[in-house]
């Protein structure tokens, strides 16, 4: 294990950015994916709740989101793009740019969470309903955290800063593409 | 010895070792109390003596941690400690503290008086006055190990030392909490004592560990510091929301049962890289340390936290599997393999490390020593299964089946009879150990050079 | 084109594709769907890994996380299938 490896780049070369990001993220694909088992194994147990509470759920909002984030995710590639460039006014222009676009996927996902909460939805409905708001909910955390990271690396472009914030906020892009077909596309 | 205020860790060794054989003496006591239930009832009931067993642990192991900083810190940092004296101070409010407790305890001085009378919860039961000791000791500290830092080198290494240090002082300061809402109290428990031994306490050893590789192994500075940034990452973003698997069952909510496990379970992963971290070092390094037994506990605290810590903890971490083995005896064996591995083993490392500077010998008593780690690891390990083997046939007649506690009880005689036999060795090892240190002898292994590194 | 433009073409298509495929009604029958939905989710996830997150030319390192990520797919996928049985 070459954790003294640098990230030069080179035809074979280490992992880009930080290892501390990299563990991270590895640490919350592993997180996610035993939420996302375990949801599987309470639908096994359970199928009946788990098709109604999929039923409640609004395909085109969570379709809507993916959308969203991966378009912001290709602003945040275009920005680490124009930092190694070392066009600074650019880099900034489009972390501000996929931060924003970031940010129509909070306004989304919270008119979601109240839309469900007004018909009475809550964390405590059902284990549906309990993974989907903590599933969803601890993603959401991590959108609205992730905001902030490249809203503060815009205000400090150098390039390993904007490498770890937009890995970062690449990887919130990847649990999403996995947290939304199992709880919105199962119906 | 680099720096002639190092001198202070001896004290605090000295100290903590006589706590580790005050606290596995009363460990036997408790043992035997379980297959002669009337021993000592009178003198020394059942509850009593387990306070002093719990209490010592930690303030030995906390003893141990503390003597650890002082040591590295002036090798660390490249000056002496800012003041050796307030270091004593500490010591002494410490060790009078925890006396005072025990004497408490013991004869239940001052029942029922809100600062002098022990308290109420679970390994919180020190008198008031002496947690405000505690705090105040933790405050000597951390304004001594900041003001040497400061003004020092800074290493990766001091670092997460202190915010180890630190976040065990902060994080005490919640056992001065007490609700009156017994599931609120829970929760906040929690933030003493899984913070601490699932937390912050994590940082303490990963930092300890990571200094005795440098000093054993000759690996760079730079490769050792990597490593440990990658431990501590893992061990607080595992531990923290993993502290909802002591939230299943208390009266809070039931997402908490979600959280926990998902959490808990990945809680195994920081002790998995710090046993990749020891044998990597040690593969990849370079030099041949003289002090083979400081090696041999920094290698056996990995592997045993990993097993105790780790598999034990996740066998039983589980909400669907903690339902039904939640307070038995698979507890107390992941319990005490847990902290032998993790916490005592780390302590009796640093100690083997450091004694040898410390009295200015070469090191000595080697296969005593080692002798010791065999008995006390096997002994442990011995207890482990014993208690485990009790805890499942437990799990499956009272809470599978039905039967009462104390039918059950009745039906684990044979496996209490094994374990206090383990437990024997574990003192047999201990008391050998203690001899190994203050013994003077002066025999060495081989003489392989001893040049720390830089 | 660069790597991250196609693979922002290539996922946002894939979204497109699922959401049309399910007003089709084409989640009617639960395991091809389910085999579907896996596909989808593993092509996208591996283009955000590669040219998102910039693994492709990290040798060692990509086909570890690449295989780590579709193993877990692979049995999210898995489990979520037995409930069909």
């Amino acid at each position: 294990m070459s954790v003294g490896h640098s990230s030069h780049a080179a035809a074979r070369q280490g992992l880009p950015g930080n290892p501390l990001i990299w563990v991270l993220i590895l640490s919350e694909i592993a997180a996610f994916s035993a939420a996302l088992a375990g949801f599987a194994v309470a639908r096994l147990l359970d199928p009946a709740t788990f098709a109604k509470g999929a039923a409640a759920l609004n395909p085109l909002a969570g379709s809507a989101n993916t959308a969203i984030l991966l378009t912001s995710g290709l602003f945040a590639a275009w920005a680490l793009d124009a930092a190694r460039r070392g066009e600074t006014s650019a880099t900034r222009r489009l972390l501000v740019a996929a931060a924003s676009i970031g940010a129509v996927f909070v306004v989304v996902k919270v008119a979601e969470y109240v839309g469900k909460a007004a018909i009475g939805l809550t964390i405590d409905t059902d284990a549906f309903f309990t993974l989907y708001y903590l599933v969803t909910g601890f993603h959401l955390a991590h959108v609205a955290f992730g905001i902030a990271i490249l809203s503060l690396v815009a205000a400090f472009p150098e390039k390993e800063n904007v490498e770890t914030g937009v890995a970062f906020w690449h990887m919130i892009d990847l649990v999403w593409v996995m947290v939304f077909p199992v709880f919105y596309l199962l119906r | 010895m680099k720096y002639q205020s190092q001198k202070v860790a001896l004290a605090y060794f000295a100290c903590a070792l006589v706590l580790f054989a005050a606290q596995v003496t009363f460990g036997l006591v408790l043992g035997y109390i379980y297959v002669a239930p009337n021993f000592l009832a009178e003198l020394l009931p059942f509850n009593i003596a387990r306070m002093v067993h719990t209490n010592a642990l930690i303030v030995w192991l906390l003893l141990g941690f503390f003597g650890a900083a002082y040591y590295l810190i002036p090798e660390e940092s490249e000056r002496e400690l800012h003041s050796p004296k307030l270091a004593y101070l500490q010591l002494i409010l410490l060790m009078v503290g925890a006396s005072a407790a025990v004497l408490t305890y013991l004869f239940n001085a001052f029942e029922g008086n809100f600062l002098l009378g022990k308290e109420g919860r679970e390994f919180l039961e020190q008198p008031l006055w002496v947690k405000l000791g505690i705090v105040v000791a933790a405050l000597i500290f951390l304004y001594n190990f900041t003001m040497t830092v400061l003004k020092g080198r800074k290493t990766v290494i001091t670092n997460v030392l202190l915010m180890g240090l630190g976040g065990i002082a902060l994080f005490f300061l919640f056992s001065l909490y007490n609700p009156s809402n017994l599931t609120v109290d829970k929760m906040y428990w929690w933030y003493v004592v899984h913070i601490w031994v699932e937390g912050v306490w994590e940082l303490v050893m990963a930092s300890v560990l990571a200094f005795m590789m440098l000093k054993l192994t000759g690996v760079d500075r730079e490769v050792v510091e990597k490593w440990l940034y990658v431990i501590v990452a893992l061990a607080l973003f595992t531990g923290l929301l993993g502290t909802g698997h002591h939230y299943y069952w208390i009266g809070t909510p039931g997402y908490w049962q979600w959280i926990g496990s998902i959490f808990s379970a990945l809680e195994i992963l920081p002790f998995f890289a710090m046993v990749l971290f020891t044998f990597v070092m040690v593969w990849k390094g370079r030099r041949e340390h003289p002090n083979k037994a400081a090696l041999l506990w920094a290698l056996g605290c990995s592997v045993l936290a990993f097993f105790g810590a780790g598999v034990w903890g996740f066998m039983h971490t589980l909400a669907p599997m903690n339902y039904y083995t939640h307070g038995t005896q698979v507890t107390a064996a992941h319990g005490h393999l847990a902290f032998f591995g993790a916490y005592v083993s780390l302590n009796l490392a640093i100690i083997s490390y450091a004694m040898p500077n410390l009295l200015g010998r070469a090191p000595y008593n080697q296969v005593l020593n080692m002798v010791s780690f065999w008995l006390m690891a096997s002994g442990m390990a011995f207890m482990t299964f014993t208690l485990t083997f009790a805890g499942v046939v437990q799990t499956h007649l009272q809470r599978v089946n039905g039967e009462g506690f104390m039918e059950v009880q009745d039906q684990l005689g044979l496996f209490y009879w094994m374990r206090f036999g383990s437990g024997v060795v574990v003192v047999i090892g201990a008391l050998l150990f203690i001899f190994a240190m203050f013994a003077p002898r002066r025999e060495i292994i081989d003489a392989g050079s001893a040049v720390p590194a830089e | 084109m660069r790597a991250s433009t196609k693979a922002w073409i290539v996922t946002i298509a894939l979204t497109a594709l699922t959401a049309a495929a399910l007003s089709a009604g084409m989640n009617a029958a639960p395991l091809g769907w389910l085999a579907f939905l896996a596909a989808v989710t593993l092509v996208k996830g591996r283009l955000i890994l590669l040219d998102f997150l910039e693994l492709r030319a990290t040798g060692r390192w990509r086909r570890g996380i690449v295989t780590g990520f579709s193993a877990a797919i692979l049995t999210i996928a898995g489990l979520l299938a037995l409930a069909s049985f």
